[in-house]
């Protein structure tokens, strides 16, 4: 479902470029949990950024379901990052002057073909289900850091996305919400949703399938095995 | 680019009313520099509205001959004038002015202006009647005791009674109204003393009833018309000389409406290009005012334009989304500067004796205008956010 290549990413500088890895490789089938791990400054967001298709590798190929997305013109990227990927982030990250519900439905604005209508009555639908259903009118800062992130993986999943990437999203949670989180993430890959996290925490690891460890520009299995 | 549809007009406005201070003060030079374009352009359309109902109730080919002293003019030249030039003279009147106090009854308004008219004065000048009739060429040679009153004149006479058919007392005489006329919408234009103002406090009698009987009574003011524009430059010639030959009999003013409200509004044209220039320049700081809000914009909302692009965003989207931003305060600017204009030209109006015309053609302008700034002045600062690097304002999370 997720497959890449001698994948490489280098961040250019007239003197020093920044060679973060060269050539990884990693098959990812539906459904499965992956947790990223690794020392910091390896490379994890960057893996996750070129899995997001938010940015361009710089040497390497990028299979996602079939398409090889590496070679997309610009707009199809946005595409495939509306349709197929779902992001929730550490400080889950929102519009500051839109109302909750608003935020939740913007994938489906930047969808095109749905009328913002029913954008609005699927976000409320989306934000009852994770107990948000109270507070679709409410500015997003007014919520706790445990309700932004439910919120947060409510937006992820909007487009019914076949990728879901984390990073390090429970970074700022306490145990309890940070328990519900992966819960949660573990329901999405039980559902048949690919899930990667990037994680620095080794029970957030827990609940994964498989745990693989970036680290001197190699990916390797937490087993010991090259992924 | 893809059209950016409602959605995006309802968030701008969503934004700007979370940054109200920021967008006011960045939007105070298009409120002023459409304020003044919309200014201009009701100046303008008033001094035509004002050459049109002047010309409308005048017709363009009037003259008018002013007596600087008593005798200068009389009623033996209003004849002459008419039988020296019949092929080009339409028409002509002669006119006797007085004041005197007015009353009826237990009303005593005070002091009126009393016009002495012929019957062609109310044609000549484009009087309308309310009621009643107006001073007819019988009532000239017969100097009878009859009056048409001003609309005004007339309410403040007979506040609750049927004017036509009353007694009004003017000094010591009196005469009956047999016309009262309809209130005066269209406002002339104030020439220089020249007695076509406002119909609505005057009192008109006939002139022999005024000043006396005979061929050769004393008038203060004698209008010509001559058949059009065109025959007014040989009449006009004709006309002098024949003031020019009796001058020994005292100064005339020679008096061409058309000429006075050409001059006046030559002025103001004057006014109008300085206020152009100066309404250019602030439409430029108006706009640079936005671009500088809209630029400080795209820097404190890197990280959102991040989520968006993570969302599905495309550039062009986010280009759609920083112009109507802009667009949307220059617009709500551009809606306070037509009524902040409209104002102004009433107050110019109110305490000048300018003619201002606010029109939707000038609203309309004033709109255009300003989304015009909006899109000009909004595209640089959206560029500018379509290419902040998603990975980048991401990691700055
Ligand atoms: N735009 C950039 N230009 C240059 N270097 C960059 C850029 N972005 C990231 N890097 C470098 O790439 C390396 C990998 O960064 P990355 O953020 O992916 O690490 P990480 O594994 O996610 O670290 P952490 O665990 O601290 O989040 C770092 O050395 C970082 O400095
Ligand atoms: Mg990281």
């Amino acid at each position: 479902m997720l497959r890449i290549e001698g994948l490489g990413k280098r961040y250019p500088h007239p003197e020093r470029p920044v060679e973060v890895f060269s050539d990884l490789a990693l098959d990812v089938p539906r459904g499965q949990f992956v947790s990223l791990m690794g020392p910091s400054g390896e490379g994890k967001s960057t893996l996750l950024h070129l899995l997001g298709c938010l940015d361009r590798p710089s040497a390497g190929r990028y299979w996602l379901e079939g398409i090889e997305v590496s070679g997309l013109p610009e707009e199809a990227l946005a595409a495939v990052r509306n349709r197929k990927i779902g992001f929730v982030f550490q400080s889950s990250h929102f519009v500051d002057y839109l109302d909750l519900r608003e935020n939740v439905a913007l994938p489906g604005f930047y969808g095109r073909d749905s009328d913002m209508r029913a954008c609005y009555a699927r976000a409320g639908q989306l934000l009852e289900d994770v107990g948000l259903g109270h507070r679709l009118h409410h500015r997003p800062a007014a919520l706790s850091g445990g309700e932004r992130q439910r919120a947060a993986v409510a937006r992820a999943l909007f487009n019914r996305p076949c990728l879901v990437l984390a990073d390090e999203p429970t970074g700022n949670l306490d145990t309890e919400n940070s328990r519900l989180l992966l819960t949660r993430l573990r329901e999405l890959a039980d559902s048949g949703i690919t899930v990667v996290m990037v994680t620095h925490d080794e029970q957030a690891a827990g609940f994964a399938d498989r745990v693989i460890d970036l680290a001197a520009g190699e990916l390797r299995e937490r087993n010991g095995a090259l992924a | 680019m893809r059209l950016p549809e409602l959605q995006v007009w309802v968030w701008a406005w969503k934004l700007w009313r979370t940054r109200a201070t920021q967008a006011l003060l960045s939007v105070l030079g298009v409120v002023s520099g459409v304020g003044g374009l919309v200014l201009v352009l009701a100046v303008g359309a008033g001094a035509q509205q004002e050459m049109r109902s002047a010309l409308g109730a005048l017709g363009s080919g009037t003259v008018i001959l002013q007596a600087d002293n008593h005798g200068a003019l009389d009623a033996a030249r209003l004849a002459r004038i008419g039988a020296l030039l019949p092929e080009l003279v339409e028409q002509s009147t002669g006119v006797a002015y007085r004041q005197a106090e007015v009353g009826a009854g237990e009303s005593h308004p005070g002091r009126a202006r009393l016009v002495g008219v012929d019957s062609q004065y109310a044609s000549m000048f484009s009087l309308r009647l309310h009621s009643g009739r107006f001073v007819t060429p019988y009532d000239v040679v017969h100097r009878s005791p009859v009056c048409v009153v001003g609309a005004r004149l007339g309410r403040a006479l007979f506040p609750r009674r049927q004017v036509l058919g009353q007694v009004v007392q003017y000094g010591a005489s009196w005469c009956r109204v047999v016309g009262v006329l309809a209130d005066n919408r269209t406002r002339l234009p104030d020439l220089e003393g020249v007695g076509v103002s406002a119909s609505d406090y005057l009192l008109y009698l006939p002139v022999t009833t005024i000043v006396g009987s005979g061929s050769a009574y004393a008038l203060d003011e004698i209008t010509v018309r001559f058949s059009d524009e065109a025959h007014l430059g040989a009449g006009l010639d004709s006309l002098r000389r024949i003031v020019e030959r009796q001058r020994a009999e005292g100064e005339i003013r020679v008096v061409v409406p058309v000429e006075v409200l050409r001059q006046k509004h030559r002025l103001q044209q004057v006014f109008q290009y300085l206020l152009l220039g100066a309404t250019f320049v602030l439409l430029v700081v108006g706009g640079t005012g936005i671009m500088n809000n809209m630029m400080l914009n795209v820097l404190s909302r890197r990280a959102e334009i991040g989520l968006r692009r993570a969302l599905g965003a495309t550039r062009a989207d986010i280009i759609a989304q920083f112009v109507s931003e802009a667009m949307v305060i220059a617009v709500a600017g551009g809606l306070a500067g037509i009524i902040l204009g409209a104002l102004s030209a009433m107050l110019l109006g109110w305490v000048s004796d300018w003619q201002t015309q606010f029109s939707l053609a000038a609203g309309a302008a004033g709109f255009a205008v300003s989304l015009l700034v909006g899109i000009v002045f909004g595209s640089y600062p959206a560029l500018q956010a379509a290419a902040v690097s998603p990975v980048r304002s991401l990691h700055e999370l």
